[in-house]
């Protein structure tokens, strides 16, 4: 999951992305109104967190820039002033959620949280798929019961074919959702992470959670059960 | 309409005085001169026309002079040489009769015709009106007025026609006419002068107001006046009336501010006092970051609730009337995307009246209260309004789960001082309580037969 930070105060921004990065998600960030409109127009994104007060061009009209480029990734803005004719002039400029500063990281983790689950079109924090669940609060995956031990790239690979469970993720999407702008496509460090995963997840190869599909890409293919 | 392409053309040109009073001026510069000539135009043609008439009228007498001296001897039409007016005999008199015939000869002319051009005297000659209508013609070239007159004569049964032309020079008239007209125009210039002389006055006079207010203003920004103090005309005073409001709005809010500010820095004080105090204790690592994390929390709440106290407008007189469904609708909206998830059923009802207030108010109000329903809800939350005569009545429900009736009193404890609160308390319905006072209006939670909490905000209600 690859989340863009748009805050103009570098220590908050700082905190922002150390505290998403070790969160195994993928975190770009800008502190200027006009490159965030660029960034979240060029590149894909599965979230976007954004500070009203910017300089330059504010953030709401960043945000009315995105959706008017039929962006849609869900968006959480952060707010100093806390009046409601703010947040709902955030919210009405195309905003998903609200967050008024200061802010626990906590409260912040479990909005970025809520808000890509829902995109996804997922209800609970939790989602198994026959013996596999995995935890997007804890930011875990448990095999019977049992939690695995993932790095943080095999997290974020597996998280993003599991709440895209079912359809096809292509190299060249798996790698723009879980890597930096500057990463070097050509690699097949993916590959490794999917034979790794495999590995860990069905050491006995009798489940066959991703499957490869040749020429296009990977799938999740166990059935969700409640 | 004019007005545009007037405007337009006015706009245009950057000579056009800032100044009302040149502006004005400038205009009756411009166009008093059209208003004048039009009515120089018409006292001039009036003049023309009566000068016409008169000399119509005298050629008409000397055409009974000359048929009173005539006599018909034997067919044959007779005058004296001389007649009673000396005029004709005199060479230069500028008179001249001439009598034709039928057939167009000249039967008899006077002694003063002796001067007229042979050319002229032909050309009158093919003037042959009908009988009973004379003709008055001015010949502006050769500068003569010509009179014809036809005559019939009956005598034994027959019919003896003849034609008396009356030649006049228009020489006097022209003269008269020429000192009318010089006359005139210097008349009507006095006239524009005096106009502008006192459309000046008049501006000086009538625009004087203005100035004294610009100057009561500038008295008011060096600071040696309040507000505008001076007697002004009606027209004036409105403004003054609403400038003084302005004035005095913005002097409150001032003072507000400084005593928020006042307030702010006095009640962040304490946790401050707390965390230097507490880096002089000895605390484990773990257990300072958690008084700084409760200091912290205390800060930002007092922090926000100060804020949102300034943000409110207090001056109710200033404000208009906001309408209640607006509000609801951009809150409604806005929080769906928020809690979208949650699938939340929101029902309204009869929600189209107006709020006596200010418009940031209300959003701040049914904000932290449809925020809470939203929040607290299982699946349905329910907005209603009523108004009675001067109240309008705003019910917010849900769903969720009850509240004692302890908490309802923590809730809405009036004035509760926040620095003074629990951490991690929420201050969305203190601030609610705290606007809904300053309007004296009142609130009240209770049960909803939803399940839930309802709240009941009563409002002065407003007209559109």
């Amino acid at each position: 999951m690859k989340i863009l930070v748009v805050e103009d105060d570098p220590d908050l921004r700082r905190q922002l992305v150390s505290g998403l990065s070790g969160r195994a998600y993928t975190v770009e960030d800008c502190g200027d109104g006009n490159e965030a409109l660029y960034q979240g127009s060029e590149f894909e994104y599965d979230l976007a967190i954004v500070d009203i007060g910017l300089p330059g061009m504010s953030g709401l009209d960043v945000i009315r820039g995105w959706r008017k480029a039929q962006r849609q990734f869900p968006i959480l803005i952060l707010t100093a002033r806390g009046d409601w004719q703010d947040k709902v002039e955030g919210l009405e400029a195309g905003a998903d959620d609200y967050l008024v500063k200061p802010f626990h990281m906590e409260e912040l983790n479990a909005r970025v949280n809520a808000l890509l689950r829902r995109a996804a079109g997922h209800a609970s924090p939790q989602m198994t798929f026959g013996p596999i669940t995995l935890d997007t609060v804890a930011r875990a995956v448990f095999v019977n019961g049992s939690e695995i031990k993932l790095t943080s790239y095999e997290y974020r690979t597996l998280e993003y074919l599991m709440i895209h469970a079912g359809k096809t993720i292509s190299k060249a999407e798996l790698t723009e959702h879980l890597y930096h702008q500057d990463y070097d496509r050509d690699s097949n460090v993916l590959e490794v992470f999917v034979r790794r995963l495999r590995q860990k997840l069905d050491p006995d190869q009798t489940l066959h959670p991703i499957m490869t599909v040749r020429g296009l890409g990977y799938r999740f293919a166990l059935e969700a059960s409640e | 309409m004019l007005w545009k392409p007037l405007n337009k053309f006015f706009s245009g040109i950057n000579w056009v005085p800032g100044s009302l009073q040149t502006r004005l001026l400038w205009a009756s510069i411009v166009l008093l001169p059209i208003l004048i000539i039009f009515a120089g135009a018409a006292l001039q043609n009036a003049y023309e026309s009566s000068l016409l008439a008169s000399e119509r009228s005298q050629a008409q007498l000397q055409t009974y002079g000359i048929l009173g001296s005539a006599d018909l001897v034997e067919g044959e039409l007779v005058l004296p040489r001389r007649l009673q007016e000396p005029r004709f005999s005199q060479v230069q008199s500028g008179l001249s009769g001439l009598v034709f015939d039928a057939q167009g000869l000249l039967r008899w002319r006077s002694e003063s015709s002796a001067l007229l051009e042979e050319q002229l005297v032909m050309q009158v000659s093919t003037f042959q009106p009908e009988p009973g209508s004379s003709r008055f013609q001015h010949l502006k070239d050769q500068g003569f007025y010509l009179y014809v007159y036809p005559l019939v004569w009956e005598i034994d049964e027959k019919e003896f026609r003849y034609t008396i032309a009356i030649v006049s020079s228009d020489a006097t008239a022209m003269e008269e006419l020429l000192a009318f007209q010089r006359q005139l125009w210097g008349w009507l210039l006095a006239v524009y002068l005096l106009a502008l002389l006192l459309q000046f006055l008049i501006l000086r006079w009538g625009l004087k107001p203005l100035d004294d207010l610009a100057d009561d203003l500038s008295m008011i920004e060096r600071g040696e006046a309040e507000k505008l103090e001076g007697v002004y005309p009606y027209e004036v005073e409105r403004i003054t009336k609403n400038l003084n409001r302005l004035i005095e709005s913005e002097r409150s809010q001032r003072e507000r501010y400084r005593n928020t500010l006042g307030d702010l820095a006095h009640s962040l004080k304490t946790p401050l006092a707390v965390i230097r105090g507490a880096g002089e204790e000895k605390h484990s690592l773990s257990s300072y970051k958690r008084l700084v994390d409760e200091q912290s929390d205390r800060m930002t709440q007092i922090v926000q609730y100060q804020l949102s106290r300034a943000v409110k407008s207090k001056e109710q007189a200033m404000t208009g009337a906001s309408s209640l469904l607006l509000s609801v609708d951009r809150i409604v909206n806005a929080l769906s995307r928020v809690y979208a998830a949650k699938e939340i059923d929101v029902e309204r009802e009869g929600l189209n009246h107006f709020f006596a207030g200010d418009e940031r108010d209300l959003m701040e109000m049914l904000g932290n209260l449809i925020e809470n329903a939203f929040k607290y809800c299982d699946h349905h939350v329910r907005l209603s309004a009523t108004q009675e005569q001067q109240w309008l009545e705003i019910v917010i429900e849900n769903d969720g789960q009850s509240i004692s009736t302890e908490e309802h009193q923590v809730v809405i404890e009036r004035g509760a001082r926040l620095d003074t609160s629990r951490p991690g308390q929420g201050i969305g319905l203190a601030v609610v309580t705290d606007i809904v006072s300053s309007y004296n209006g009142g609130i009240e939670i209770s049960q909803s037969e939803l399940g839930g909490a309802q709240i009941r905000l009563r409002l002065p209600a407003g007209d559109e």
